[in-house]
């Protein structure tokens, strides 16, 4: 079950390293008072973000949709593989982040705790989007780029709203603080977490329906 | 017994193509040249088999397994080599091979030792810095290592030089040669299959024209020359006539019951020459499309 995705940390190694090198870096800052929860949050996620793009790019350069669909595996595992590892990968960071939180230097405040879980599951949004949007091209409708427009203007929005409201002064302390309280409860963290899922789902769906498997 | 192969009235369109309704069955042991030109749904076919491309209707079944996409028994029994070769390329070969190891239970790495001693593959170089050629040997000794016992070869020689293609085929051929799988070999080129062929099956337009029998094929195909006083020889079993004055060459598709019609219209100084296997798949191509 977990043979590919093995394979794939094993494979761009060298990314992860740098990758989650530079995030272990920024933990440590953190942990040590050095940096504000909300920037190491941030620039992990973009760090996330950078992992995710360079590993996708590097998959569709070397086919490895076709590599993986022509091994005895069902497609079903297959796209249940494809997203375990997006999950694992943001799990770790979002473990870091847990870390993070239980240290003395962090304000120790149950709304955090909510902002935290939303933003990682914003994360997966945004990258689950982007693979609906290279999944709705495997199905040739005239309704694919404006449905991949709307799903990634939404995404975008939902992402920049939470931090610009969540981090309006990224370099202070303050930030947590001056975020709206909506932004901090567990309703909030649900409902975030529940459109994750929907978008993962979503995707999950739209690979198993495919039409061919070359790319 | 159990067919290595059952194509059954199968369907697959893109915009402006269609493969099928399309049936076709091999034998266990049997190699079938699977001919036509490019465009026709040869590798269409091939990938619909594979998994790679889900065909509207029909079925297809792999030693009575069908191919479905949630069910992996039938990929155990197949070795797959396309027209495009896919590794991990930064992985050296011999990783590429380490990895895939785990996925089959019959993996044997002592015919992969074997195969790379045949091939000459050199298993300490990056996958993305082998040579052509290398990358398709990597390809077969992949799809050869777990004994697959149907063997589905798209075109794989495709985009090699001459040189290279001659020096992977003739290994292919000598690995294969004494082998008893099935093997469902695309290719346009007949000449890189006609050695080791039982059949041949040709595919135009997405429709299968027909099938013969090799041995079949040479027996019967013959070129004839003769002399006759007359122009108009519109016999049935003929598909290519040139003539010049009295002399007159044709090609029949039933050598024997040419030359006694000819015989019958007072033809002279009759002669039969056999044809290679590449030059009657020529005039067949020619008459069906």
């Amino acid at each position: 079950m977990f043979r590919t995705i093995f394979a794939e940390i094993k494979y761009f190694k060298g990314l992860f390293i740098i990758i989650y090198g530079s995030i272990l870096f920024l933990f440590i800052k953190t942990v040590i008072g050095e940096l504000n929860a909300y920037d190491f949050m941030i620039s992990s996620s973009i760090l996330f973000f950078i992992a995710m793009g360079i590993w996708g790019i590097a998959c569709g350069v070397e086919k490895r949709e076709r590599y993986v669909a022509l091994l005895p595996l069902s497609i079903k595992k297959i796209g249940i593989q494809g997203l375990l590892f997006i999950i694992l990968i943001k799990a770790s960071i979002f473990l870091l982040w847990v870390i993070a939180y239980f240290t003395k230097h962090i304000q120790q405040d149950s709304g955090f705790i909510w902002t935290m879980i939303s933003l990682a599951m914003l994360n997966l949004i945004v990258v689950g989007v982007i693979a609906i949007g290279i999944e709705l091209g495997y199905y040739g409708t005239r309704f694919r780029i404006p449905i991949f427009v709307i799903f990634m203007i939404g995404a975008i929005f939902l992402f920049s709203f939470s931090l610009d409201v969540m981090s309006p002064a990224m370099n202070t302390g303050v930030t947590f603080l001056e975020s709206p309280e909506f932004l901090k409860t567990p309703i909030w963290a649900l409902l975030v977490s529940l459109l994750a899922g929907f978008i993962l789902y979503l995707d999950y769906i739209l690979f198993m329906n495919r039409k061919y498997f070359l790319n | 017994m159990t067919k290595a192969l059952e194509i059954d009235d199968v369907v697959k369109t893109y915009p402006g193509f269609k493969l099928g309704p399309l049936s076709l069955d091999l034998e266990p042991e049997r190699v079938l040249a699977y001919i036509g030109p490019n465009g026709s749904g040869k590798s269409t076919t091939m990938h619909c088999l594979i998994g790679l491309v889900k065909a509207c209707q029909g079925s297809m079944k792999i030693f009575g397994k069908e191919n479905k996409p949630d069910k992996t028994d039938w990929k155990l029994d197949i070795g797959y080599i396309g027209d495009v070769h896919v590794f991990y390329e930064n992985w050296t070969a011999e990783k590429n091979l380490k990895h895939l190891k785990k996925f089959y239970s019959k993996w044997s790495d002592q015919l992969i030792n074997n195969l790379v001693e045949r091939f000459k593959l050199p298993l300490n170089k990056r996958a993305k810095d082998l040579s052509s050629g290398s990358r398709v040997k990597l390809s077969l000794i992949s799809a050869l290592a777990h004994s697959p016992k149907l063997l589905l070869l798209d075109d794989p020689t495709s985009g090699l030089d001459p040189v290279a293609r001659k020096e992977v085929l003739d290994t292919l051929f000598e690995v294969l040669e004494d082998d008893e799988r099935a093997i469902l070999y695309s290719t346009h080129i007949l000449s890189d299959i006609s050695r080791l062929a039982d059949e041949l099956a040709f595919l135009v337009d997405g429709q299968l024209m027909s099938r013969h029998e090799k041995d079949e094929l040479t027996e019967n195909w013959r070129r004839i020359s003769f002399q006759l006083d007359r122009n108009d020889v519109d016999l049935d079993s003929i598909v290519n006539h040139i003539s010049k004055g009295n002399d007159h060459q044709v090609i029949s598709k039933n050598y024997r019951a040419t030359i006694k019609q000819l015989q019958d219209l007072g033809a002279r100084n009759i002669h039969d020459t056999r044809l290679s296997i590449d030059e009657i798949a020529v005039e067949i191509m020619k008459e069906k499309m």
